[in-house]
């Protein structure tokens, strides 16, 4: 029982405070019990809906003990739900939750195409339980600026789109600040030319399905640029939650139940920022770890490539 | 937590041309009251908006030829609304009968990351201003009055400097390339202004020096 008078923590006789990770007062049965990794436990939750108990989740019958909440930083009490627009002009989508933890390359089965590869995945998500909802397409096209001093490195401008927010685009430099606009900023790109020519040979596409199991959300793409295919690419989303750090464990076991061994570790774009894993994730994050698979199946040679 | 099914590719590109058609002219500050009250009879009903933007104009030096202009704008009144990024072509040289300037015009929404954004592509910024004023409509057309303040210290929108003792009347239309007639109603509408403010068609590249 938690003691709510001098500890710093939640009142547990909020509604919320089933969120904070610790059993409600009276509370004894196995139901109650809020794994600590979890951030929801609910019958939508994985962990329940799974029909398996995670290696994340601390036995059953078993509760945090009150007073290591009570020191434990305010941080690890802050289980709670935000809703919050990520993208600004998608307004269909104001009021969907999201982070996308990881944008994976999968590496093509010996043996197999690119194409045989991804329908093994599709057939283990469907095995799975995962219900198949419309396609998905990401894309990069690159700009050289055109007027940059001799010597100097040629800057490059990468303007992606992603059909999850079909009304805007956003503008990226490698390693430098981005920005998220309207669809009109490809207009002015062409307005551009003379200063920032497209190299129409480097755009690259990744097109494939989307998957939703509970409430994970997986894409499975082929990455192809001039119409070779380079690689396969995963996405998978754990839509309630927008922190990384609170979710990382839960969707990398999810992972591992249909990639297997193939699983990444945490993207570098989460540790690189100053708050580190607990700052919200947005969808300036999943265009980061898109550009950076680009980029990587761009320098990559793959033999038969030109299989799709 | 359903995700709607995903039926619209990314957009990319193709997009109507789009003109924006222009008549200014300019009151005296002891005039602005009369004008006010007259555009409240002739607009659409509803009460007139006031704003305070900032604006910042953005130059790109090229290798040749005239600097590229971007205009940055923003809402001082409303910060957390996006950034509203214009790109105004050179005026139409075509019928001098045609009453109104037209030029060609690019308007694109942009997070709060665009100044930032637009120095990593190159572009320096030239100068900026506040304005603040009043919005009308009638139909199409939008009718701005407004006041520019010259910025003391960079960057500090709080600390500005009246421009003149007059306020800028403008009276635009945005359209899609080829509507011609917009500049006949916008001509007779400015005919329902005189004699409080005279819009005519002031080229801006004549302004230069």
């Amino acid at each position: 029982m938690v003691s709510s008078s001098s500890s710093p923590g939640p009142d547990h006789t909020r509604p919320e405070a089933h969120l904070a990770g610790f059993a409600p007062v009276g509370g004894s049965s196995e139901r109650d019990v809020r794994p600590r990794s979890c951030p929801r436990f609910a019958p939508g939750c994985p962990c329940s809906s799974l029909g398996l108990r995670l290696a994340s989740c601390p036995p059953a019958g078993s509760a945090p003990p009150a007073a290591s909440l009570l020191r434990s930083p305010p941080l690890l009490h802050l289980w709670i739900f935000s809703l919050w627009a990520s993208l600004l002009f998608d307004r269909r989508r104001s009021c969907t939750i999201r982070v996308v933890l990881s944008v994976c390359q999968v590496p093509v089965s010996e043996g197999k195409s690119v194409q045989q590869t991804v329908d093994v995945l599709h057939k283990k998500l469907e095995q799975l339980g995962a219900v198949k909802q419309g396609s998905f397409c990401v894309d990069c096209e690159t700009y050289h600026a055109t007027g940059n001093v001799s010597g100097q490195p040629t800057k490059l401008l990468y303007v992606m789109h992603n059909s999850e927010t079909p009304l805007s685009c956003m503008g990226l430099f490698e390693g430098g600040p981005c920005m998220i606009a309207d669809a009109n900023f490809d207009v002015l790109m062409i307005k551009l030319k003379s200063h920032f020519q497209n190299a129409k040979g480097h755009k690259v596409e990744c097109r494939g399905s989307r998957y939703r199991y509970c409430d994970f959300l997986i894409k499975v793409g082929t990455v192809t640029m001039s119409s070779s295919a380079r690689g396969i690419s995963v996405e998978v989303e754990y839509c309630p939650c927008v922190v990384p750090g609170d979710c990382w464990n839960l969707t990398k076991e999810f992972m591992q139940s249909f990639l297997g061994p193939s699983v990444p570790e945490l993207p570098s774009v989460f540790a690189a920022k100053p708050e580190g894993l607990f700052a919200p994730s947005d969808g300036v994050d999943t265009m980061t770890q898109y550009l950076e698979l680009f980029n990587k199946l761009r320098k990559q040679q793959v033999p038969g490539s030109n299989v799709r | 937590m359903e995700a709607p099914q995903v039926t619209v590719m990314p957009v990319t590109g193709g997009t109507i041309n789009m003109m924006e058609y222009l008549l200014q002219g300019s009151v005296f500050d002891q005039a602005l009251e009369s004008l006010l009250h007259r555009l409240r009879g002739l607009c659409d009903n509803m009460e007139p908006e006031t704003f305070t933007d900032h604006e910042l104009v953005y130059l790109l030096k090229g290798q040749q030829g005239n600097p590229f202009i971007l205009r940055a704008r923003r809402s001082l009144s409303h910060p957390t609304s996006p950034w509203h990024l214009r790109y105004l072509g050179q005026p139409e040289v075509g019928d001098k009968s045609r009453h109104a300037l037209v030029r060609n015009c690019v308007d694109v929404a942009a997070s709060h990351s665009l100044p930032e954004f637009l120095n990593e592509m190159g572009f320096r910024m030239d100068h900026e201003f506040v304005a603040n004023g009043h919005i009308f409509r009638k139909g199409a057309m939008k009718i701005v009055v407004s006041k520019l303040s010259r910025i003391l210290v960079p960057g500090n929108t709080e600390n500005t400097e009246r421009l003149s003792l007059s306020f800028l009347v403008e009276l635009s239309v945005l359209a899609p390339a080829g509507q011609d007639t917009m500049s006949e109603d916008m001509r007779s509408f400015a005919e329902q202004l005189k004699p409080l403010v005279h819009l005519e068609k002031i080229d801006p590249s004549k302004q230069r020096h």
